[in-house]
C-alpha cells in the first residue's frame, strides 16, 4: 500500500502541477507585483508629486468639495499615506457615476496625472484574468485548489528533501534543477498554502453557493446578515450642509486612534439631515481587511451609533482576505512577502522545466505534449516578464492624452504576450528562449533611460524629495534587466535537450 | 494508475464526485452546528462552507490513494448518503 | 527586530548543524554527541527568543506570527544555499 500511495501521489504532483503550472505562473506573478501595487501606481503616473506632508489636509479637500460636489449624494476625501502620493477627491450620484479630482502641495492646486492602468492592473488581472465577465475568477479559484494538491503531493515527492533537511546536489543539472525545486517548494510552502487557501476564501460563498443559497439567499444577503451594515439612507430633497470646518471631528479621530490613522473619508448624502460622515482608518494595525471605521453626523459633526461588529465567521474570512492582500505589512515586511512570492514562481516555472527536461533526457522520437509543453514554457515563463514591461514601456511611450489610455495599456501587454506565443511556437526553442530573454532585458534597460529623456527633472525630483518607490522601481527594474541578461548569456552557452532527433542526450541537462 | 479509463474514472471521482460531497457537506453540516448552539444558522453557513474545502481537498487526495475505483465510488455514495441521512435527520428533529 | 531575524539565522544554522551530515560536510569531523546536544538547544533557545523578541516589539501578535513565519522561510533558504556553497567549495578544493 505504502509505496502505491507515494506512486499516486508522484503522479498527481506531476499533472496537477502541470494541467495548471503555467496559469498559476501568471496569476503568481501578477498576484506577486500586486504586493506593490501603490507603489507602481505611483511609478506609472509621475504627475503625482509628494503630497503627504501638506498641512490641513482634510479642510482644503472639504473646501474643494463644497465648491464642486454641490448637492451631489455623495462625496469621498482619500488621503495619502506611506505607501501613495495620491490624494484625490470624488463626488457624484452612486458609486458609478462619480467624478475624481486630484490635489497638490500647494493651496488650491489641482495634479492631472496621466491615465494608466496603473499597479491595480496587476491586482484585478491576478484574479480575473482580464475574464471577468466569462469565469476568470473561477479559473483562478480552480488553480488555487490544484496549486493546494500539487503542494501537499509534492510533499511526498520529493520526501527525500525532508529526510536530509535540504541538501543540494549541484553536480548535474537535472537533479540541481530538482533539488532546487523541492528546496523553493519547503521554503515556500506555508506561504503558497497561506495564498491559496485565503484566495479561495476571498470567493469562499461564489465557488460554493449551495449551502447559502439554500438557508440564506444570495451572497450578499448573507454577508448582510453576517456583517451588518448601517441602515440605509433615503435618497430626499438638500435641506442641510454638510459641516466645512473638519477640525472638531480630526480631534475626536485623533482621540480614539491617534495621528494620521485616516485612509478615507466618505460622507453619505451630504446634503441631507440624516446625512453622516464615515472615517475608515489606515490598514496598518490589522490583519482584517476591514479596519475600525468610526461614523458622525455630516451636518454637526456629532458622533453617531457606529458600525455593529461582524459575526466571528465574517470576521475569520476578513482575516483571511487580509492575510492574502497583506496590507497590514510595513516595507519591510512586505519586500519578504514579495520575495517568497518571487520564489513560488520560480517553483513553478522550475516545475513546468523539470517536467520537459526529464522526458526530453528519456525519449528517442519527440511527442506532440513535448512540443507543447516546450513553446508554452517559452510563451508563459520568459513571455510573460516581456508582456509585463511591454505594458510598463507603453504607460511612458503612449501620448500623454491619449483616449481610453488605461485601456489602450492593457491591450498592449495583451497583445505583447500574443506575440510572445506565436513567436515561441515559430522559432527554434533554443532561440525562442533565448530572444525573449534579451527583449526582456533590453526592454528593463530602455525603461529607465526612455524615462530620463523624456523628463530629466523626474529624476532629479524624485532625488531631491527622496521619492522612494519611484527610485526603487527603477532601481529593481536596471537589476531585474541584469538577471533577464545573465540567463540568456548562460542559456546561450548551456547545451540543451531541445535538440530532436540526436543521440547526445545523456551530455546534455 | 496504467490504464488510462482508471485515470479518467479517478479524475471524476475527484472533481465531480469531491464537489459534490463538499455540496452535501456544506448543506448538511449546517444543521449540526445549529442544534449543537455553537452558532447562528446565517454564521453556520459561512463556517460549513469554508470547512467544505477541506472536505473538497480530502476528497481529491482519497480518490488518488484509493486502490480500486469500485471502492472509491463506494465511498464516495456511503459519504453521500451519510451526508444525506443527516440533513434529512437533522430536520426531522 | 534586527536581532530577532539574526537569531532565527543563527538558529536554523545551530539546527542544521546539529545533524551529522551536515557537521560532516562543514566541520570535516565527527559529531560528538554532547556537541549535537548543545546545538540543539543552543537552536531552539534562540529560536523562541527570537520569536519572542518579534512579539514583544509588535503590538499585534497575528502581524509578528507572520512576520516571523516570513523570515523564517527566508532563513531557511538562506541557511541551505550557505551549506549547499560550503560543500561545492570544499568538493572543488579536495
Amino acid at each position: 500500500m505504502k509505496p502505491d500511495f507515494r506512486k499516486n501521489m508522484v503522479w498527481l504532483h506531476t499533472y496537477s502541477g502541470l494541467v495548471m503550472g503555467w496559469l498559476l505562473f501568471t496569476i503568481f506573478l501578477t498576484g506577486t507585483l500586486a504586493y506593490f501595487n501603490p507603489e507602481i501606481t505611483q511609478w506609472m503616473k509621475p504627475e503625482l508629486q509628494k503630497v503627504s506632508n501638506t498641512a490641513n489636509m482634510l479642510d482644503r479637500s472639504l473646501d474643494e468639495l463644497h465648491a464642486r460636489g454641490e448637492g451631489a449624494s455623495g462625496w469621498s476625501i482619500y488621503l495619502p499615506n506611506n505607501r501613495t502620493e495620491h490624494w484625490y477627491i470624488q463626488w457624484g450620484e452612486g458609486r458609478r457615476n462619480r467624478t475624481t479630482l486630484s490635489l497638490g502641495p500647494e493651496v488650491k492646486q489641482v495634479i492631472e496625472p496621466r491615465e494608466s492602468a496603473g499597479g491595480n492592473f496587476f491586482r484585478v488581472f491576478h484574479y480575473t484574468l482580464q475574464l471577468r465577465g466569462y469565469g476568470g475568477r473561477y479559473y483562478s479559484g480552480i488553480a488555487a485548489m490544484f496549486m493546494l494538491v500539487a503542494v501537499f503531493s509534492g510533499i511526498f515527492t520529493h520526501r527525500r528533501f525532508f529526510r536530509d533537511f535540504f541538501t543540494l546536489r549541484i553536480s548535474k543539472l537535472q537533479k540541481a534543477l530538482t533539488d532546487f525545486h523541492g528546496l523553493i517548494g519547503i521554503v515556500t510552502m506555508p506561504f503558497c498554502i497561506m495564498i491559496c487557501a485565503t484566495g479561495i476564501m476571498v470567493y469562499v460563498i461564489m465557488y460554493m453557493p449551495f449551502s447559502s443559497e439554500h438557508y440564506v439567499g444570495t451572497e450578499r444577503q448573507l454577508s448582510s446578515v453576517l456583517s451588518p451594515g448601517l441602515d440605509k439612507l433615503t435618497p430626499k430633497a438638500p435641506n442641510s450642509s454638510p459641516i466645512a470646518d473638519f477640525s472638531e471631528v480630526e480631534k475626536k479621530i485623533e482621540m480614539a486612534w491617534g495621528e494620521k490613522q485616516i485612509r478615507r473619508v466618505t460622507f453619505e448624502q451630504p446634503f441631507t439631515e440624516a446625512g453622516r460622515i464615515i472615517v475608515d482608518r489606515i490598514k496598518d494595525s490589522t490583519l482584517s481587511r476591514q479596519s475600525d471605521r468610526l461614523v458622525f453626523s455630516a451636518h454637526t459633526g456629532e458622533p453617531l451609533k457606529g458600525y455593529l461588529p461582524a459575526s466571528t465567521a465574517a470576521e475569520v474570512r476578513r482575516v483571511f482576505f487580509g492575510l492574502h492582500e497583506a496590507h497590514f505589512a510595513d516595507t519591510r515586511l512586505r519586500w519578504v512577502l514579495f520575495l517568497l512570492g518571487l520564489l513560488s514562481s520560480a517553483l513553478i516555472a522550475s516545475g513546468l522545466t523539470i517536467w520537459l527536461v526529464k522526458r526530453l533526457n528519456k525519449v528517442r522520437k519527440r511527442h506532440l505534449s513535448h512540443f507543447l509543453v516546450e513553446r508554452l514554457n517559452i510563451a508563459v515563463i520568459a513571455g510573460l516578464p516581456l508582456a509585463i514591461m511591454a505594458f510598463f514601456l507603453s504607460n511612458r511611450l503612449l501620448p500623454v492624452m491619449l483616449e481610453n489610455r488605461a485601456e489602450i495599456e492593457v491591450q498592449v501587454f495583451l497583445w505583447t504576450w500574443l506575440l510572445c506565443f506565436l513567436h515561441g511556437f515559430l522559432r527554434p526553442a533554443r532561440n525562442a528562449w533565448v530572444e525573449q530573454l534579451w527583449a526582456t532585458a533590453l526592454c528593463c534597460f530602455l525603461l529607465p533611460m526612455i524615462d530620463l529623456m523624456q523628463d530629466s527633472q523626474r529624476l532629479l525630483e524624485a532625488f531631491n524629495q527622496l521619492n522612494l518607490p519611484y527610485l526603487i522601481f527603477t532601481a529593481s527594474i536596471l537589476i531585474v534587466g541584469a538577471c533577464f541578461m545573465k540567463t540568456a548569456v548562460w542559456l546561450t552557452g548551456k547545451p540543451m535537450t531541445n535538440k530532436p532527433y540526436k543521440g547526445s542526450d545523456k551530455s546534455s541537462c | 494508475m496504467k490504464h488510462k479509463l482508471d485515470v479518467l474514472f479517478r479524475l471524476i471521482a475527484a472533481i465531480l464526485g469531491g464537489y459534490l460531497v463538499s455540496i452535501g457537506f456544506s448543506i448538511a453540516f449546517v444543521p449540526v452546528l445549529v442544534w449543537l448552539n455553537l452558532c447562528s444558522q446565517a454564521e453556520a453557513v459561512m463556517v460549513a462552507t469554508m470547512l467544505s474545502y477541506i472536505v473538497y481537498f480530502t476528497v481529491i487526495i482519497v480518490s488518488f490513494c484509493r486502490r480500486s475505483p469500485w471502492l472509491l465510488w463506494r465511498d464516495m455514495s456511503l459519504s453521500l448518503c451519510l451526508l444525506a441521512a443527516t440533513y434529512w435527520g437533522m430536520g426531522a428533529l | 527586530m534586527l536581532i530577532s531575524i539574526f537569531l532565527q539565522a543563527l538558529a536554523l544554522a545551530c539546527l542544521s548543524l546539529a545533524m551529522d551530515k551536515h557537521y560532516k560536510a562543514v566541520v570535516h569531523g565527527a559529531l560528538a554527541t554532547r556537541r549535537k546536544v548543545a546545538l540543539r538547544i543552543l537552536g531552539w533557545i534562540s529560536l523562541l527568543l527570537s520569536f519572542g523578541l518579534l512579539v514583544a516589539q509588535q503590538p499585534l501578535l497575528g502581524i509578528a506570527v507572520v512576520d516571523w513565519l516570513a523570515w523564517l522561510s527566508c532563513n531557511i533558504l538562506l541557511v541551505a544555499l550557505l551549506l549547499c556553497w560550503k560543500a561545492s567549495r570544499d568538493s572543488v578544493t579536495h
